[in-house]
């Protein structure tokens, strides 16, 4: 199990699609989403995976690695699927933010639909003033800063524009890790 | 009063070689740009300028308005010169271009991790994009500097060369699909001021 059992049970889960549902734009955050233990280890773990460097100047850079069986993508896509209400598939992609990485606003990036993030920190916390907050642009803004073991999953729409701000030297040898995932219909 | 280093005129030749001969694009740095007495005279008035945090995905800086909107003092006379004639006829030998006697100019500062990643400038009507830079003793480790990038097929791919922003230079680049650059982020206490903008 990966999930926190709290956000397994049913009259929660419904609470959380309601919430979900009502929001405008439709978007929900949750704290302590996975299963302290299972966090533990992943987050173990991933202060030892070797993360690949990639940039494209005016685009992004951050490192990724290439999911094996580190995460239980049905139990995953399961929870989505009952905060959504949908029956649908997800593509979850593992990256690494640390100082001087970034992801720009680029016309190529013309995704809307649902995103969701989970965040593992390579240490207790981070400090929003590092940066690293992803940011969904449309009238105004909504920032999800790095917070340990949290979770955000909102509904891009196509007027709307996503970041992740430039993670400054303020961050040290400090870095995050993300689950980045997209849902698809 | 003068603007210039007058020993600019007197090279214009090398200077227009230099610029047309740059790589990854066309480019030239030049030290000592301003005359020494305007410099400092400039940068005091700057300083007492109002600058504006400017925070987005591509940036996070200060910025003063449009020296177009001063109604008087030293910049806005430096702002009239330098859209003017001389500057005019100068940029235009320097670089082959043909300018329209337009200019946008304020003044920016960087503070501690502050940065404008990659990007290439282009924006109607923009053809020739300056800065003239007024911090002091500004090293590598600061940041600060001024990157350009080579690139493929209208995508920028490496860092190829470096400019520390030193008192008193001045750096112009053709912008185009491929001019390419970014200012590396401020790392300590130093505060980078410039003045900069674009010919149109």
């Amino acid at each position: 199990m990966i999930i926190n059992k709290i956000y397994l049970d049913y009259e929660v889960l419904s609470q959380i699609g309601r919430a979900f549902k009502n929001s405008n734009p439709r978007m929900i955050k949750l704290d302590n989403l996975l299963d302290l233990k299972f966090y533990n280890e992943l987050r173990e773990k991933l202060n030892f995976l070797s993360f690949e460097k990639t940039k494209i100047p005016d685009k992004y850079s951050f490192s990724e690695f290439k999911i094996n069986n580190e995460i239980d993508i049905e139990e995953l896509g399961d929870f989505i699927n009952k905060i959504t209400e949908k029956k649908n598939k997800i593509k979850i992609k593992l990256r690494k933010y640390s100082w001087k990485d970034y992801k720009l606003i680029h016309d190529s990036e013309n995704f809307s639909g649902i995103k969701f993030c989970i965040f593992i920190l390579s240490e207790e916390s981070w400090d929003s003033n590092n940066g690293g907050s992803f940011v969904f642009r449309s009238k105004e803004d909504y920032v999800f800063s790095p917070f340990s073991n949290s979770f955000f999953i909102i509904e891009k729409k196509k007027d709307m524009q996503d970041f992740v701000q430039y993670v400054n030297n303020k961050a040290g040898n400090k870095c995050f890790y993300v689950i980045e995932g997209t849902v698809f219909s | 009063m003068h603007y210039l280093n007058s020993n600019l005129f007197n090279n214009t030749a090398t200077l227009k070689n230099k610029f047309s001969s740059a790589k990854p694009f066309k480019h030239i740095f030049i030290e000592n740009f301003l005359d020494e007495k305007t410099v400092e005279v400039l940068f005091k008035e700057l300083k007492n300028q109002e600058f504006e945090e400017k925070e987005a995905d591509l940036f996070h800086l200060y910025q003063t308005k449009d020296f177009f909107n001063l109604e008087n003092g030293k910049l806005s006379e430096f702002y009239e010169y330098f859209k003017g004639k001389e500057v005019k006829k100068l940029i235009e030998e320097l670089t082959g271009i043909k300018l329209k006697g337009k200019i946008d100019m304020a003044g920016s500062l960087y503070k501690d991790t502050n940065f404008l990643l990659c990007h290439d400038d282009e924006l109607s009507g923009r053809k020739i994009a300056f800065l003239i830079y007024l911090p002091k003793n500004f090293e590598e480790k600061d940041g600060g500097s001024f990157v350009l990038f080579d690139s493929k097929n209208e995508k920028p791919l490496n860092k190829t060369i470096k400019y520390l922003p030193k008192w008193n230079s001045f750096l112009m680049f053709e912008v185009s699909k491929i001019s390419f650059h970014e200012v590396e982020e401020v790392i300590g206490k130093k505060e980078r001021y410039a003045i900069g903008g674009w010919f149109h």
